[in-house]
């Protein structure tokens, strides 16, 4: 998966984008849009709002890019611009509203449209993502992924570090249960089925009733 | 689940470095299961997919880069730069003397006929006004000495108020004037004509020139 540490951008289009060149613009989006559109759709696991988060990340940058101060900052303002645009949509009233009608947590599984082969690859730990708290799955990405520090963490969400890691830890507490379930689960089938392979073809279905089993997703 | 003799906490503090004082807590088996089990589910979340995105639809899109006018305009920098600086330089070695400004009349080279006139009865004008408005021992009126004083205030009251009459109605004909899409300077300049000779003949009726007064307004 494309994420931002490991992309280096080159200089001459660093010192572009800092200037406000189109071409520079240009290229730095197709380097790090992908990265931007991975890290939005898993803590926002919303599609279009992570669509929304790459449109906005990239219109800064072509109206603030000139205020960037260092070439080599270059890749870390673009984070640190999409995580803070992630963070305002979590805690948009409209947001919290939606998550209350819509608990299923589907949207960020849909496929793009006529993408069928996208769709097929969905793996489960996808599934297990979005039934976490908002807060503890931003943690765990920015954490684990992102290769934030409880510090950083603390600070972009206008928390301590200590509630970083308090969310990792509930996070990771619901991702190893489910883990050690569908574990069980998929050994229960093998033993029914005889047939390793069945594992992998129900991989989805096993994942979302698991998921089932662990109960509604932890608030805060 | 069942009770456990380590923390999630204390797992992940290990497996990021941070607690080394409690490796020895963790070293039971199953918590090095579940620290690998944490690693695993690290290894997957850095593994998971690229989420597809549209790049050609927003490079269509992108809005023009908001650079500073200096830099969009580098030519009318440049010159703007070089005239300050001549400018600056000019004054510097003394600027204008009075023989560069040309007549002392500010501007008459450049104002026509119409409006030098028009500038000269507004002055005229304000100057009446002052004289009217200022107390009367200033004004130096002539009150002759065989007028009968119970009759003459009110004589001259009457004449005044003809000719405040009349000056209101230039005034609302100089401010129509102001109205009108284009101004025409030469009636801007009979009605500043008669608004002067009105103001006149209010000074000389205060003044007890009671028969230039009628004259006056006899030649309206």
């Amino acid at each position: 998966m494309s994420g931002f540490a490991d992309i280096q951008l080159a200089d001459t289009v660093a010192a572009g984008v800092m200037r406000g060149d189109r071409p520079a613009l240009e290229t730095a989006y197709r380097e790090l849009a992908r990265a931007v559109m991975n890290m939005s759709t898993r803590i926002l696991q919303d599609r279009q709002l992570a669509e929304e988060v790459v449109q906005d990340t990239f219109i800064d940058l072509v109206e603030k890019g000139s205020q960037i101060q260092r070439r080599d900052a270059v890749v870390p303002w673009v984070r640190r611009v999409a995580v803070n645009h992630c963070l305002m949509r979590l805690r948009s009233p409209w947001h919290a509203r939606r998550d209350e009608l819509d608990d299923s947590h589907l949207d960020a599984r849909a496929a793009p449209d006529g993408d069928l082969e996208w769709m097929a690859q969905i793996p489960s730990l996808e599934r297990a993502l979005g039934v976490l708290s908002d807060e503890a799955r931003t943690v765990i990405w920015l954490h684990d992924v992102e290769g934030y520090t409880h510090k950083e963490i603390g600070e972009v969400m206008g928390k301590t570090a200590s509630f970083s890691k308090s969310q990792l830890a509930r996070g990771y507490e619901k991702l190893l249960a489910w883990r050690q379930q569908r574990t069980s689960l998929e050994g229960e089938q093998d033993a029914r089925t005889g047939s390793a392979g069945s594992t992998n073809r129900k991989e989805g279905q096993d994942a979302e009733k698991t998921l089932g089993n662990i109960g509604s997703p932890c608030r805060g | 689940m069942q009770k456990r003799p380590w923390e999630i906490s204390d797992l992940l503090a290990v497996a990021d470095g941070e607690l080394r004082d409690a490796q020895a807590q963790v070293e039971s088996p199953e918590a090095q299961a579940a620290l690998g089990e944490i690693e695993a589910l690290r290894a997957q979340l850095r593994e998971l997919p690229d989420v597809p995105v549209d790049e050609e639809l927003w490079l269509s899109r992108m809005p023009p880069a908001r650079r500073s006018a200096w830099l969009r305009y580098p030519l009318a920098t440049a010159a703007t730069v070089f005239l300050a600086s001549a400018l600056g330089i000019f004054m510097m070695a003394g600027g204008l003397t009075p023989s560069d400004t040309g007549p002392s009349f500010a501007g008459a080279g450049h104002v026509e006929p119409g409006g030098v006139r028009l500038a000269s009865l507004m002055n005229q004008s304000r100057d009446l006004e002052t004289r009217l408005t200022a107390p009367a021992a200033s004004q130096g009126m002539r009150y002759a000495a065989e007028t009968d004083a119970a009759t003459r205030p009110a004589a001259v009251t009457a004449t005044e108020r003809r000719l405040l009459y009349r000056l209101a109605d230039v005034d609302a004909q100089i401010a129509r004037l102001y109205e009108a899409d284009a101004v025409d300077l030469n009636a801007r300049v009979e009605l500043w004509r008669q608004r002067v000779n009105l103001l006149e003949s209010i000074v000389a009726a205060r003044a007890g020139e009671r028969p230039q007064a009628a004259q006056e307004i006899r030649s309206m």
